[in-house]
């Protein structure tokens, strides 16, 4: 058989052999998920979902008009130059490890809690923290929204008389509105999911429900770390299973919703 | 009006073209023509400041002065976004903005903060349009034909009451009976406003044009 | 509305900035106290445990094997999905990996400890947790958004191509290994470099599959630990410890390894990679 055929097959081999393995993966979880949701009920991880919800809620509601404004900037009024500066920060900001994030958060929280006795590991440094995180998304997506909007419309609005802001407001930013949602629609996955960034900035083990910013919190992916390396007995096992479903889909939906942004641009 | 003198302008290192002289009045069609690539439309987009919004490496000497019943002076002592509520701009091709027929029409006095009553109409009266289009101003104007879209490109400009209006082959991609129509409707409006007209099309300068303008080769053309 | 324009963007460049700058002054005193060497290997008497070798080390192990298996993986599932293409199933199958590939790390760990390790318990005996249940979970982790890339990049390629290679008596497995493999080289690259951040920048999969052992790991078989595992498992420790203070040098040797890659990319040409 020539190399060119065993390569063929190889390859047929490994596709079926790798999308049945993730198929069970999948399958596996979404079972037991389902029979935990069914036989437990979600009482055990409310105080979890709920703070995963906060979470996301603010960090993104931070993230929005800090990465727009931010996009705005060196769409409109930076240099060549700074451009290029801010382009290589949002990049390196991207690609830093999330644990790195987390670790600025806590250095930031050692640093400011000797003048501000009451700054905690809290809600609120977790939500600044995955703010950071997320913050690239927004800012990239928002820039690939203006890159997108067709220049003949804006050489249309300036010699109608528009000022740049009167083309950011009323061109620009109205054709960027869907790439900014996508981007948006990341930040929110990427905010559920994380875990490493808020266990270093507040979240805890069993809290109860967010009581306040400056207070511990719960949230789902942290609950699934913990549970499962302290779990004693099947019940708890199989909550893990819940949480696990419950962030699945969450993901899963926000993902799909942002997707059809990376399309073009391999190569 | 405007006058220009001693106008020269290129891109980079470049001269298109050197050492300019023109008066252009109101009343008049004033036709551009000179071979392609000469810089034409550059000209026209010199006169409403336009170039600045697409290329950095342009530069203009001489003057370029304008004088209508709000502003006078060179262009470059105007602010452009004023300068060009007085000096409206028509585009080779039509390039409806994504909005309804309505929005793009007052799309300018939007921007400039001074709505009226009733000049939407007035400006598609004007542009030979309201007929057309008075049961569709909702509609996304992408959904017109070209020359309908061209003749909104004019209503756009008219709601300004700009006194000055720039026509960069206006007809070029339109079938024959929407030319004649922009045609006439340029001479209508030559009545009262002073225009510039970049054209190819010879028959097309002889049947509208007052005067025409040649811009010719520069013959050392670095700076 | 243009200096609040400014002023947020000033803000949000100086992160980056601000992130580099605490890691190198919580990292000075140890550096400068021990000295950069015993910063490295850790402190005298034989104690270990605040030197980030052997994390180094176990980073260094985790994230070439999974990338390797992962490399293995996403490029025979492309080729595999490229010789496949065409037939209605591809694009659900394509879908399926979008899904996989949202699915969040910390789901993949758990479901290594629940459905791996009893199985590495059985082969090799301890805990199970070592760099190779690790690096294995790791591969499935990143080799959705690798297929993903890879397929991507495949499906630009013009489709004459593969037609000139059967008129030329070629099959489907010559398209791809002479024609499409070394058309599509770069992004190759690119990819593996992409999924090779992605596994060094990983916290829980290594945490909760890897083991933490604090020696330096010399087989697949040992537990370790990585840098992103020894912030996440000293940074409760005492204030002015030396443990502490190490988790911050972790922090900057990861934060330049990741400058460096992204200055190397750059200079490489490829565009972002989303």
């Amino acid at each position: 058989m020539s190399g060119d055929r065993l390569l063929l097959h190889i390859s047929r081999v490994v596709v079926v052999a790798i999308t049945a393995i993730y198929l069970s993966i999948l399958f596996h979880i979404i079972i037991k998920g389902i029979d935990a949701i069914v036989s437990l009920g979600v009482s055990d991880i409310t105080p979890a979902i709920w703070g995963s919800l906060t979470l996301v809620l603010l960090s993104v509601t931070m993230a929005i008009p800090l990465g727009v404004s931010s996009a705005i900037y060196m769409e409109l009024y930076g240099s060549p130059k700074i451009v290029e500066i801010f382009d290589i920060s949002f990049e390196i900001l991207a690609s830093i490890p999330s644990i790195v994030i987390g670790l600025f958060g806590f250095a930031t929280l050692i640093a400011l809690h000797r003048y501000i006795p009451s700054f905690r590991a809290s809600l609120l440094l977790a939500s600044i923290s995955l703010c950071i995180l997320v913050l690239p998304y927004i800012v990239k997506a928002t820039r690939l929204g203006f890159s997108e909007t067709p220049s003949d419309h804006k050489a249309v609005a300036y010699s109608l008389g528009a000022t740049k802001e009167d083309v950011l407001f009323r061109i620009m930013l109205p054709s960027a509105r869907g790439q900014i949602k996508k981007g948006i629609f990341l930040a929110i996955a990427r905010s559920a999911e994380d875990t490493a960034v808020i266990m270093l900035t507040g979240a805890v083990a069993s809290y109860g429900f967010v009581d306040g910013l400056l207070s511990p919190f719960e949230a789902l992916p942290f609950y699934i770390y913990y549970t499962s390396a302290v779990y004693s007995d099947p019940g708890e096992l199989l909550s893990i299973y819940e949480a696990a479903l419950i962030l699945i889909c969450l993901s899963a939906i926000f993902i799909r919703l942002s997707s059809g942004i990376s399309r073009g641009g391999a190569k | 009006m405007i006058k220009v003198s001693n106008l020269s302008y290129g891109y980079g290192r470049k001269y298109l073209v050197r050492d300019l002289n023109a008066t252009f009045r109101r009343g008049e069609i004033t036709a551009i023509t000179g071979r392609s690539g000469i810089g034409k439309s550059t000209f026209l987009k010199s006169i409403n400041r336009l170039h600045e919004v697409e290329r950095s490496d342009f530069f203009r000497e001489g003057r370029i002065e304008i004088e209508t019943s709000t502003l006078s002076g060179d262009v470059s002592s105007i602010e452009p976004h004023i300068l060009r509520r007085s000096v409206g701009y028509i585009f080779q091709s039509p390039i409806p903005l994504p909005m309804s027929v309505e929005k793009n029409v007052s799309f300018a006095m939007d921007v400039a903060g001074c709505t009226r009553e009733g000049a939407v109409r007035d400006a598609l009266q004007s542009a030979h349009l309201w007929a057309e289009v008075k049961d569709r101003l909702d509609e996304d104007a992408s959904r017109l034909s070209l020359g309908q879209q061209q003749r909104l490109a004019i209503a756009r400009v008219l709601v300004m009451e700009s006194e000055i209006i720039l026509f960069d082959e206006p007809t070029s991609s339109l079938d024959p009976n929407s030319t004649r129509m922009i045609e006439e409707l340029m001479v209508e409006l030559s009545k009262e406003k002073t225009i510039l007209l970049v054209s190819h099309d010879m028959e097309q300068i002889g049947r509208v044009a007052d005067d025409v303008i040649a811009l010719e080769e520069v013959s050392s053309n670095i700076r | 509305m243009r200096s609040f324009l400014t002023l947020s963007a000033i803000v949000t460049a100086s992160i980056v900035v601000g992130i580099a700058l605490f890691l190198l002054y919580f990292s000075l005193p140890l550096l400068e106290g021990s000295g950069l060497e015993k910063t490295i290997v850790g402190g005298g008497d034989g104690d270990l445990s605040y030197g980030v070798l052997p994390a180094l080390v176990g980073t260094l192990w985790i994230s070439l094997l999974s990338t390797l298996f992962a490399l293995f993986i996403s490029l025979f599932t492309s080729m595999g999905l490229e010789s496949l293409s065409g037939k209605r199933y591809t694009r659900f199958v394509e879908s399926f990996y979008e899904i996989l590939s949202s699915i969040p790390t910390v789901v993949y760990a758990f479901l290594g400890i629940v459905l791996l390790l009893p199985h590495m318990r059985a082969l090799f005996g301890g805990s199970g947790m070592s760099i190779l249940s690790a690096s294995i979970v790791l591969s499935l982790v990143i080799s959705p958004t690798m297929i993903l890339y890879f397929r991507e990049s495949f499906s630009t390629v013009p489709r004459e191509y593969r037609v000139v290679v059967y008129s030329l008596g070629g099959d489907e497995g010559s398209y791809i290994r002479r024609v499409l493999l070394p058309f599509r080289a770069k992004s190759l690259k690119v990819g593996t470099i992409m999924g090779f951040a992605r596994a060094s920048g990983d916290t829980m999969v290594s945490l909760m599959l890897a083991g933490n052992s604090l020696e330096i790991p010399i087989s697949p078989l040992d537990g370790a630990r990585t840098l992103t595992t020894h912030i996440a498992l000293l940074f409760a420790e005492d204030f002015d410890s030396a443990e502490f203070r190490s988790i911050f040098v972790a922090g900057l040797i990861l934060m330049s390894v990741t400058i460096s890659i992204i200055v190397s990319i750059r200079k490489m040409g490829a565009k972002d990679v989303g």
